[in-house]
């Protein structure tokens, strides 16, 4: 047993913590304020040329990809590392389309989309859900059908994230119509410029723009479906635990508290410092503990599947923990900061540049995206504790 | 990192679970309920038997020199089978001699202890003091060549079967540590009923004469002595709420596996799962911020702020669980005759012992330096 980062682990920290302290400005960080977080402005795009330029773009990828080949721990340390410096997040080609290509693809597919990723010149939107088909991925009705080389695409997605700049979409389509609804669904790689596609801009509560995508007769070559037909299901499943380690980390949490009691400790009301007052120390001390919990949870679930173990348990119920302590840590912040805590990012008294209440209104999200949290612990039930199915 | 036990360290917890198993029947365990020692003779020399008072001791003294991470394996089984808790008690007290007695004293008490034929139990809390040294109203002070101790100790653990006692004490300037044999003349002891079908006592010192030589170390910094100490207590009784926790979800799974109603078995219901997931998440937290804290005190790094958050999230996820447990189990598991109640009951003993949850939470503020003004 030990419950310290060995001294290769601890280089490897020092060695993000100290690219983060050079690169994570305090100009990207508003930037990325203003943004919501999406990473999408100039100065968080120039960030992700700097970390594809050091060699860090692909951190998980094997090394003859061009890759750094890190395990789920040193990943997890990056992740760490880069949210607590308040870094843009990997995105999605990053951290769930390319470690699909990687597992499923053919020797072909990887070698064409592979380098592209990497080198930053194409990315992806990913496109699972639909109107009727949310949590129920599977009952999606979005369907390609070959005619000759091509599939031929018709449908609609929702929740297409990022669809309105993303070069391609990693779409979950239908193929076996005739398949049992998990067994029929196959993922294809769309060009965002084939005639067909239609993006509509929905405005959420956090200010993220995401989108409404219809495919009309929507024409791709064969070979942009990836993997084997009937397999798309499970590949989405499998694309999902892979962004268990990224929705594991409290870096952003930690770094958020020690603002936090930054604040608390320099700010007076009714002629106490808030340091001082009874609750508000406790909740702060609550806080600390709720974080390093998390802490534990991702890290355990990262080491376990570098020990060659899937924890299928353990991601459930880092993600459950995690999503629920971003939405309680915030809503507890928030009331530490008194009426401050309601003030937006572009007000300029707003405590900790409302970040807490930026956090506030997307932990709904979070708990319902990604697998809500009433089916992680449906897994947590049955495949981890393993309580009886109907 | 390694965030498991290793092969050696769960041999321990595998032998000590079977030996566990073996020897607590329920019959016994009812019987033992009947007794004022919470346990019969023939289990206490079994125990005696495999080494376990000695395990964390020092080998001159007649101990295996453990490391805290294996002991608190041992402790985490003594939980998961809600075994008597005089085990801890004697386990404590031997360790409470280690750290804080006097190389005589050590020479003296410990091999005994060791082979569990002296019983030692810590004193510390009185009825208007548990954690300000300047509330205690026992008092030792110099009487000739020797000492006079005056003064009542309550919630002290099997207080009523110990040989020894490991008292607290303010001595005029600040706090002094002594061992008195039960034995000594002024000292009476009147059993206490907790609700947790644990034994403790309150103990009474009226002018009980003492050798100079029963001061356990110098009176200059006891008190932080003892309070490093308690860190150790409290982590260790972490690892006998994740062992106790680790039992009570496991019993409830096997129980919602079986369990019939509606024409379909309980753990098919979604509520149900939700409920049972939901268990596992507070358990998982605990097991590894309580190994944490463990791993850190065996390693002789600072551990404050880790076995704070231990001792608070355990104490509450273990409460937690065993309250989820009895809702799951209905009137099954409301019985004396199941195991459960057990459970819950140490549960929420082990939240008010040797610092309950919110005083740790005020502990760990303080480690946060909250009010220390404008530095951010």
């Amino acid at each position: 047993m030990r419950y310290e980062y060995d001294a290769p682990q601890r280089q490897w920290r020092d060695e993000v913590r100290t690219f983060c302290r050079r690169y994570v400005t305090e100009g990207l960080r508003a930037e990325m304020r203003q943004a919501g977080n999406e990473g999408d402005g100039p100065l968080a795009r120039a960030f992700h040329r700097t970390l594809f330029e050091n060699g860090w773009w692909g951190v998980a990828w094997p090394k003859e990809f061009g890759g750094l080949g890190k395990n789920a721990v040193e990943q997890y340390i990056f992740v760490d590392e880069m949210q607590a410096a308040g870094a843009p997040a990997m995105n999605l080609s990053i951290t769930s389309v390319a470690p699909t290509i990687l597992r499923a693809g053919s020797e072909e597919q990887k070698q064409t989309w592979l380098p592209r990723i990497l080198s930053g010149t194409i990315d992806f939107a990913v496109a699972y859900s639909e109107p009727g088909a949310g949590t129920d991925l599977a009952a999606l009705s979005t369907r390609a059908e070959l005619d000759g080389d091509e599939w031929v695409i018709n449908g609609q997605k929702i929740w297409n994230t990022g669809a309105h700049t993303a070069t391609h979409n990693w779409v979950a389509v239908r193929t076996e119509p005739e398949a049992r609804k998990h067994q029929g669904v196959s993922m294809i790689i769309v060009p965002m410029d084939r005639p067909g596609i239609t993006v509509q801009g929905i405005w959420t509560m956090s200010n993220i723009r995401t989108n409404l995508v219809f495919f009309e007769d929507v024409r791709v070559p064969r070979d942009h479906l990836v993997g084997e037909r009937g397999m798309g299901f499970y590949y989405a499943m499998m694309a999902l635990d892979f962004e268990r380690i990224q929705l594991g980390s409290v870096g952003m949490l930690a770094r958020l508290l020690e603002e936090l009691k930054g604040f608390v400790r320099r700010t007076r009301c009714d002629g106490r410092r808030l340091g001082t007052v009874g609750w508000i120390r406790r909740a702060i001390a609550d806080l600390e503990m709720r974080v390093e919990v998390g802490r534990q949870i991702g890290l355990l679930n990262a080491w376990l599947i570098d020990q060659g173990i899937v924890p299928t348990k353990e991601g459930s119920i880092s993600k459950v923990y995690v999503t629920e302590l971003n939405a309680h840590f915030a809503s507890v912040g928030m009331e530490i900061m008194g009426l401050a805590g309601q003030l937006g990012p572009n007000d300029e008294g707003a405590p900790l540049h409302g970040r807490l209440q930026w956090l506030y209104t997307i932990a709904p999200m979070q708990r319902f995206g990604g697998g809500t949290n009433e089916i992680q612990r449906i897994i947590i039930a049955q495949r981890g504790l393993g309580l009886p199915r109907k | 990192m390694y965030l498991s036990p290793t092969v050696d360290q769960q041999a321990i917890q595998s032998e000590a679970r079977r030996f566990l198993s073996a020897q607590i029947t329920r019959e016994r365990r009812l019987a033992w309920d009947r007794t004022p020692e919470g346990y019969d003779a023939d289990f206490w020399r079994a125990v005696s038997d495999l080494g376990w008072f000695g395990f964390g001791l020092p080998a001159i003294h007649g101990g295996q020199a453990a490391s805290l991470v294996d002991l608190s394996l041992l402790v985490e089984e003594c939980g998961r089978a809600a075994a008597p808790f005089a085990l801890f008690a004697q386990i404590a007290g031997g360790l409470a001699i280690a750290h804080l007695g006097t190389p005589a004293q050590q020479r003296e008490w410990l091999p005994a202890i060791a082979r569990g034929e002296r019983r030692v139990a810590v004193a510390i809390a009185e009825q208007h003091a548990a954690r300000n040294p300047a509330a205690f109203a026992t008092v030792v002070r110099r009487r000739g060549r020797g000492l006079a101790l005056t003064g009542e100790k309550r919630y002290v653990l099997q207080g009523a079967t110990a040989d020894v006692y490991l008292v607290a004490a303010r001595d005029g300037r600040g706090t002094s540590l002594l061992l008195v044999p039960a034995s000594t003349p002024g000292v009476t002891v009147r059993p206490s009923t907790t609700f947790a079908k644990d034994r403790q006592s309150t103990v009474r010192f009226r002018d009980a004469r003492l050798p100079a030589t029963a001061l356990a170390g110098r009176p200059a910094g006891a008190w932080a002595r003892l309070e490093r100490f308690r860190h150790v207590l409290a982590a260790l009784l972490c690892a006998d709420m994740v062992g106790g926790a680790d039992a009570v979800l496991e019993m409830t799974v096997r129980y919602m596996s079986e369990r019939e109603q509606f024409g379909a078995k309980l753990g098919t219901f979604q509520a149900v799962q939700q409920m049972c997931a939901g268990m596992a998440i507070e358990f998982e937290g605990a097991r590894h911020v309580s190994r944490q804290a463990v791993w850190r005190l065996s390693e002789g790094r600072p551990a404050v702020r880790e076995v704070a958050i231990a001792k608070a999230w355990t104490g509450r996820a273990y409460r937690d669980l065993t309250l989820t447990a009895h809702q799951l189990h209905g009137g099954a598991g409301y019985i004396v005759e199941h195991e459960l109640h057990r459970y819950s009951m140490r549960a929420k003993q082990g939240e008010l012992l040797f610092g309950s949850t919110e005083e740790w939470l005020e502990d760990l503020a303080d480690q946060l330096r909250l009010a220390s003004g404008a530095r951010s």
